[in-house]
C-alpha cells in the first residue's frame, strides 16, 4: 500500500483537486484506491458527492478505537473509494496533542485498511500542525502543489527544512507546480524549466479544473483528453515513473534555493 | 444494517428473465420509484482464463483479458474484491512469471505454480440499465439488463446466447439503498432471483465442467467390491488421467501435463507388479512391457524438465558474480529438451502407443478373468489390498532395519522404491480403511519418502551435471568458466546431501517409531485376525 499525502502549507493551491484527479487515474489504471478526506472543509468528498459526517466517532477514529470502515464510501467509479470527511476533524490537534505519540495515528489507522487498498491518497487541511507531523508520519510521498510565485517558493523552502529537521528520510517529497498562469511571464519561465527538486509535469491554471466543483467528479472521468486531464495524466505518469527514493531531501533543499 | 449479507460485497444480485421485455418492465418500474439516470456500458468482450486443473475457480478467482479504453487488460476478481493489469497487445496470460508486474502477478504466481492459463472461453456482454441516485445525485446502486454469449475459445461456431439477466451491483457504504431496490424487485416487480451464477452458466453453455479434472487420486472403491473390480476402476482412472493430459503433452502446455501422465503411468505400473494375482497372467506380461516403454519414452524429457526448473535454484546455490556462466547449461537443456520433445511427440502418435491404450481400455472393460488364469480377482478387495500393503510394509521394514544416515547411496535408493510401492498401495486403497487411521500412516511415510528423494534427487543431479558437461563439450557449447560454475554446482549438491542425510534420519526415526509399527500392524496384518 502505498500512500500519497497531498499536502501544502498554503490554503488554495490545488490539494484538492490534484488528490481526487490522480487518485481517479490510480483507479483506472487498476490499482484499489482509497482517498481519505482529512480536511473537515469536505471538499474532496463534496468531489464525490458525498456529504462528510458531521457527529460521532472522529475522535475514536483517530484514536485508533474504532475501524474507518463504516465511513468508506465506493464512489461512482469502479476501484475508487471514498473515506469521507469528518466535521470532528476540525478538533484533530486537540485530540491528537493528548494522546502518545501522535504523530504515529493517522498511519496506525491506514494499518487497518492494509491489503484492501494499493493506493492511498490522503487529502490535507492547510496549515502545519501535529495533524500534518502524523501525515508525514503516514505517507509514503508527499505531494506539494506550488504555486510558481517567489513566496509560494519560499513556504515550500521553510517546509523542506522542517521536514529535514524531523529526520523525516523515509518521506519522498514530490513538489510540483499548481495552478500556473500561462499569462504571467515569470511563472511561464519557472515551470519551463523547473528546479531539479520539483516535478517536470505542471498543472496549468484551466477553468476546467474550477468546473470540476460544478461537475462534482473527477475531471478525466468526463473529459478525459480535454488538457487539464493531460496534464494530470502527465503528473500521473512522472510519478510513477519517478524512484520513490528520489532526490535526498537536502537536494531538493538547495536546488529549491537557488531560484 | 437491514441487509446485513450486503454489506462490503460487491457481488451482483442477478435475476433470470424469461426474456428482454421483462427486464425492461423492471427498469420502467425503478423508473418510477426511485431517482435514477439511464446509461448503456461498451459492450465487453472477454476472454476467460484457467489452469487445467481449475486452481483459480476452485478459489474463486475468476481471470479475463479484455479491452478499456482501447488498452488491454487483464482483470482478476472475487466476490468484493478486483485487480487489474494492464495487458501487451496480442498477447495472452500464460505462465505466473511472466504476467505483467503488479499486485495481480502477487496474488497469483504462489496459485499457478508451474501451470499454465488457458483459455477457458470466449465471452461478449452488452448491458445497459440505470444507476439509482441519491440526494446528491451520488451513484447507490446500478442496476443492469444483460445479455451475455459465449463461445468455446478459439471456435468459430456462432456465440451461444444466454438467458437475459437483470444485475444488481451495490456500491460499498450504501447497503439501504440497495436493499430498498432488491425489495422492489423481489416484492413489486415480482422477479425470480438466479439460482446458479453467470459465471457457471456460461461454463456450462460451452461444455466446460468446473474442477473437472485433478491429479490427485479420489477413488470410488468401497469394501464390497471384489479385487478385480476394485483394481479395474483404480486403472480405469488412472488411464482417464493418462488420456486428459495427452493433448496437453502433445501441445506442450506446460510441464505438469507430462508429470502428471507419467505418475499415472507409474501407478499403472505399480498396480501391474504389486497386485499380480489379480490380472490375468498372460496379459499382464504385455501391459507390463508396454507401460515400461511408454514410461521409458516419456522419461526425457521430464528428466530435461526437472533440471530446467532447477536453474532457478542451480543460479541461487553460487556466488552472484559466476552465475551468468551457467548459461550454456540452460541452452544446452533447452536445446535437447526440444529434440527429446520431438520425439515424444512422434512416439505417442505411433501405433504402438494407440494399440496399447486400446486394449488397455478393453480390458478394464471386460468382464473379470476366471479364476483359473487369476487367482486374486475374485477375492474380497480388502483381503488383497491389505495382505498386499503389509507385505510391503514388511520388505520396507527389513531394509530399514540396517540403516542409518552413513549408509551408502545405493542401500538409500532401494529403500526410496520399497517406499515407493508401498506408498501407491496406501494410496489407491485407502477408502477401505478409517481415514483416521490411514492418514498418518501416509503422512509419516510422505515425509520419510520426500527426504530420500531429496537426497535422491541430488545424487541423481550430480550423475547428470557430469554427463551434460562432457556432452556440452562434445557439443562446443562449454565455456570453461560454465564447466567451472558447474563444478561448483557439484559441491554444493555435496553439502546438501550431508544436511539431507540428517534430516532423512530423523524422518526415518519417526517411520520407525514403535507407534507406527503398531499401527500398520492393527490395520493390515491379517494374522491379527482384523481383516474383512
Amino acid at each position: 500500500m502505498k500512500v500519497y499525502a497531498s499536502y501544502n502549507i498554503k490554503g488554495g493551491v490545488g490539494k484538492t483537486t490534484a488528490a481526487v484527479n490522480l487518485a481517479f487515474l490510480a483507479s483506472q489504471q487498476g490499482q484499489r484506491t482509497l482517498v481519505w478526506d482529512l480536511d473537515p472543509q469536505g471538499a474532496a468528498s463534496y468531489f464525490f458527492r458525498v456529504k462528510p459526517k458531521w457527529k460521532g466517532g472522529a475522535k475514536a477514529l483517530i484514536r485508533g478505537k474504532r475501524s474507518p470502515e463504516p465511513l468508506i464510501r465506493g464512489t461512482d467509479f469502479e476501484r475508487l473509494d471514498l473515506l469521507r470527511a469528518h466535521f470532528g476533524y476540525r478538533h484533530m490537534d486537540v485530540v491528537l496533542s493528548k494522546l502518545k505519540r501522535p504523530d504515529r495515528r493517522l498511519a496506525k489507522v491506514l494499518a487497518l485498511l492494509k491489503g484492501e487498498y494499493d493506493r492511498v491518497f490522503l487529502d490535507c487541511p492547510a496549515g502545519i500542525t501535529l495533524a500534518s507531523e502524523s501525515v508525514f508520519r503516514a505517507a509514503n510521498v508527499l505531494l506539494v502543489p506550488t504555486i510558481p510565485t517567489t513566496l509560494s517558493l519560499r513556504t515550500l523552502l521553510q517546509l523542506l527544512k522542517h521536514l529535514k529537521g524531523e529526520g523525516a528520510r523515509r518521506l519522498s517529497v514530490m513538489p510540483f507546480f499548481s495552478m500556473v498562469d500561462r499569462r504571467k511571464s515569470l511563472q511561464q519561465r519557472i515551470c519551463q524549466q523547473p528546479p531539479n527538486g520539483i516535478l517536470k509535469s505542471h498543472i496549468p491554471y484551466l477553468s476546467a479544473i474550477e468546473q470540476m466543483a460544478e461537475r462534482r467528479a473527477p475531471l478525466p472521468s468526463y473529459a478525459p483528453s480535454s488538457p487539464a486531464a493531460e496534464a494530470f495524466k502527465a503528473l500521473w505518469r512522472e510519478l510513477e515513473a519517478s524512484d520513490t527514493q528520489g532526490v535526498s531531501l537536502s537536494r531538493r533543499e538547495a536546488e529549491v534555493a537557488i531560484i | 444494517m437491514k441487509n446485513s449479507t450486503l454489506v462490503g460485497i460487491n457481488e451482483p444480485i442477478a435475476y433470470v428473465l424469461e426474456n428482454e421485455a421483462e427486464g425492461r418492465r423492471a427498469l420502467k418500474a425503478l423508473e418510477s420509484a426511485f431517482s435514477t439516470r439511464r446509461e448503456r456500458l461498451p459492450e465487453n468482450d472477454l476472454v476467460y482464463f484457467d489452469t487445467f486443473d481449475w486452481r483459480l475457480y476452485e478459489r474463486g478467482f475468476r481471470l479475463a483479458t479484455g479491452c478499456r479504453n482501447g488498452a488491454k487488460m487483464l482483470k482478476l476478481e472475487s466476490p468484493g474484491f478486483s485487480l487489474e493489469a494492464p495487458l501487451a497487445k496480442k498477447t495472452a496470460p500464460s505462465f505466473g512469471p511472466r504476467l505483467p508486474e503488479g499486485p495481480l502477478k502477487e496474488l497469483l504466481c504462489p496459485i499457478l505454480e508451474l501451470r499454465r492459463l488457458l483459455p477457458l472461453m470466449k465471452i461478449a456482454i452488452r448491458s445497459h440499465g440505470l444507476r439509482i441516485l441519491d440526494g446528491e445525485e451520488k451513484t447507490v446502486a446500478r442496476v443492469h439488463l444483460v445479455h451475455t454469449d459465449t463461445a468455446p475459445p478459439g471456435s468459430r461456431r456462432a456465440p451461444i446466447p444466454l438467458a437475459p439477466r437483470l444485475t444488481l451491483t451495490p456500491i460499498r457504504g450504501y447497503a439501504d439503498p440497495a436493499a430498498r431496490v432488491i425489495r422492489h424487485l423481489d416484492t413489486e416487480v415480482g422477479l425470480a432471483r438466479a439460482s446458479s451464477s453467470a459465471f457457471d452458466e456460461m461454463l456450462a453453455s460451452v461444455e466446460q465442467q468446473p474442477a473437472s479434472y485433478s491429479s490427485k487420486l479420489l477413488l470410488p472403491i468401497h469394501r464390497r467390491m471384489s479385487a478385480g473390480e476394485a483394481v479395474q476402476v483404480i486403472c480405469r482412472h488412472l488411464l482417464k488421467t493418462m488420456k486428459a493430459n495427452e493433448d496437453g503433452v502433445r501441445r506442450d502446455l506446460d510441464s505438469e501435463f507430462l508429470h502428471d501422465f507419467r505418475v499415472a503411468v507409474r501407478r499403472t505400473r505399480a498396480a501391474l507388479a504389486q497386485l499380480e494375482g489379480v490380472f490375468d497372467a498372460e496379459a499382464r506380461r504385455f501391459f507390463k512391457s508396454e507401460f515400461k516403454w511408454l514410461g521409458a519414452i516419456t522419461g526425457p524429457v521430464r528428466d530435461l524438465d526437472v533440471h530446467l526448473l532447477q536453474m532457478e535454484h542451480y543460479r541461487a546455490a553460487l556466488p552472484l558474480e559466476v552465475r551468468r556462466d551457467l548459461e550454456p547449461l540452460a541452452t544446452y537443456l533447452r536445446q535437447h529438451r526440444e529434440a527429446e520433445r520431438r520425439k515424444l511427440k512422434t512416439n505417442l502418435a505411433t501405433q504402438r502407443y494407440r494399440r496399447l491404450v486400446e486394449r488397455w481400455r478393453k480390458y478394464l472393460q471386460a468382464p473379470l478373468p476366471e479364476p483359473a488364469v487369476s487367482k486374486h480377482a475374485h477375492l474380497p478387495v480388502i483381503e488383497v489390498a491389505s495382505a498386499r500393503i503389509w507385505r510391503a510394509y514388511r520388505k520396507v521394514e527389513d531394509m530399514t532395519a540396517g540403516i542409518d544416515d552413513l549408509s551408502p547411496a545405493d542401500k538409500l535408493h532401494r529403500l526410496r522404491i520399497g517406499c515407493k510401492k508401498l506408498r501407491y498401495l496406501l494410496e489407491f486403497f485407502h477408502p477401505l480403511y478409517d481415514a483416521r487411521a490411514v492418514q498418518p500412516l501416509i503422512k509419516s511415510l510422505k515425509q520419510l519418502q520426500d527426504s530420500l528423494g531429496d537426497f535422491n534427487d541430488l545424487e541423481v543431479q550430480q550423475v547428470a551435471l557430469k554427463r551434460f558437461a562432457r556432452e556440452m563439450k562434445h557439443e562446443g557449447l562449454a565455456s570453461v568458466d560454465c564447466l567451472l560454475a558447474m563444478g561448483r554446482l557439484q559441491g554444493h549438491h555435496d553439502e546438501r546431501k550431508t544436511t539431507e542425510r540428517q534430516r532423512f534420519a530423523q524422518c526415518l526415526g519417526a517411520f520407525d517409531a514403535p507407534e507406527n509399527k503398531k499401527r500398520f500392524a492393527r490395520l493390515f496384518d491379517s494374522t491379527l485376525g482384523n481383516v474383512g
